[in-house]
């Protein structure tokens, strides 16, 4: 029999194909069979091809790590914000079941109202609230927060009311202090402190003794409670002492007041 | 012509099967060992067929030959079978390029592979160390290199070996 002469690469395409139809029928039925050896080999296929593609699963898992990464990251923007909300919803809610135990212990009736506007300036402290002439609020009424004396009404319409704050400038209440219970006015000095004017040398006062409303006033009702006291001093040539105070109202972060009908 | 060729190469498969059915075990140190003619033959049919002829002439032998001598392992011969005859066939493309040695080294390589893949899977569950399963490999394609120089020798007149 002569030996052919054929051009190596002219058949290759022919050769591999019929090469690869035999290869996969004979492992078809070789796998087929139940044989111990052949579930080992099964195994140890497995094992290989697994080994084989793990960088492509490594490659594949990267991709989806990273896009699981970005979903988790909204996810947790959304939470966070989710749980920004949850968190002032439970201090507004700590805040209301304050206001009303404040509500019920007193007897004195009530408008609550929410915050909706600063107006800070200099020397002029003040903001608006979310209720007005429908809801009984008039001008001059005086305005609380569940820990004292917060302000008064100055300007009300309709739907709202601007008030003006206790450390405005111009502010001014008569108070009682000490156990005598003795007169004097409250002014503000500056952010949350203020001093006692009046006050009598003699009248013995404590550090933390509470300041309350004497209801000498046409605006406020006796006995609502406006600032502690912080120290006092005396000088020779003055009748009165100096009394220094802490105004017991949560000035910052303002939600819900109290305004007295 | 070429239906005689065909016609020829049933005659001869059927001949050589017969053969292979009739060796007798040969044991050699521990081991007992089986000529391979088929393989042999194979190698003959790589060099004067097409290589795909090849590929299909290895797969037929290598089923029946598993039909026929086991039932546990069905298609393990027609594997390695078929991946011998795609090696062999491989032989008949370079035997004008390559030399005598690197063909023999070539033909030499494609036993070890058919014996190594066929008693790797056969002996694969058994506590059988590496070392051994070698040694049978090495018998066996020594044993089947070795008739195959003897047939090329004396009744094909080198054709493979040939210069």
């Amino acid at each position: 029999m002569p030996l052919k002469s054929r051009i190596p690469y002219s058949y290759i395409n022919k050769d591999f194909l019929v090469f690869v139809i035999a290869i996969t029928i004979s492992l078809v039925i070789l796998f087929s069979n139940k044989s111990p050896s052949v579930l080992k080999l099964k195994h140890q296929v497995i094992w290989v091809l697994g080994k084989l593609s793990s960088p492509i699963y490594w490659y594949k898992n990267l991709l989806i790590i990273k896009e699981k990464n970005k979903l988790l990251k909204d996810e947790v923007m959304r939470l966070t914000l989710l749980n920004s909300e949850m968190i002032g919803y439970h201090r507004e809610n700590i805040r209301l079941k304050k206001l009303l135990n404040f509500k019920q212990k007193d007897s004195i009736s009530y408008q609550i109202a929410r915050v909706i506007k600063y107006q800070l300036g200099v020397t002029n402290h003040s903001f608006n609230i979310d209720i007005g002439f429908l809801e009984s609020i008039e001008k001059n009424m005086p305005v609380l927060d569940e820990n004292g004396l917060l302000g008064k009404t100055i300007y009300v319409e309709d739907n709202s009311a601007m008030i003006q704050v206790i450390t405005d400038k111009n502010y001014r209440v008569s108070i009682r202090v000490g156990n005598e219970r003795v007169l004097g006015i409250f002014m503000p000095t500056h952010g949350r402190f203020g001093i006692l004017e009046g006050v009598r040398k003699t009248t013995p006062l404590l550090k933390g003794d509470i300041v309350y409303t004497s209801g000498i006033s046409e605006i406020y009702p006796p006995n609502i409670p406006v600032a502690e006291v912080i120290s006092t001093s005396q000088t020779l040539n003055d009748p009165f002492q100096t009394v220094i105070v802490k105004l017991l109202a949560e000035l910052n972060d303002l939600d819900f007041i109290f305004v007295i009908l | 012509m070429r239906n005689k060729f065909n016609i020829s190469i049933i005659f001869f498969v059927l001949i050589v099967f017969c053969i292979q059915i009739l060796l007798p075990t040969i044991t050699f140190l521990k081991f007992s060992l089986v000529p391979d003619i088929l393989i042999v033959f194979l190698t003959y049919v790589g060099i004067y067929k097409y290589r795909y002829e090849t590929v299909i002439i290895s797969f037929i032998l290598g089923l029946i030959q598993d039909f026929s001598t086991q039932n546990e392992l069905l298609g393990i011969m027609a594997f390695s079978k078929t991946i011998t005859g795609y090696g062999l066939g491989t032989l008949s493309l370079y035997i004008d390029i390559w030399s005598v040695h690197f063909r023999m080294l070539f033909i030499f390589i494609i036993f070890i592979i058919h014996f190594f893949i066929y008693n790797f899977i056969k002996m694969n569950s058994f506590a059988i160390p590496f070392a051994t399963i070698m040694e049978i490999v090495i018998l066996n394609s020594i044993l089947s290199f070795f008739i195959l120089l003897i047939i090329d020798k004396f009744i094909m007149k080198n054709s493979i070996s040939k210069k």
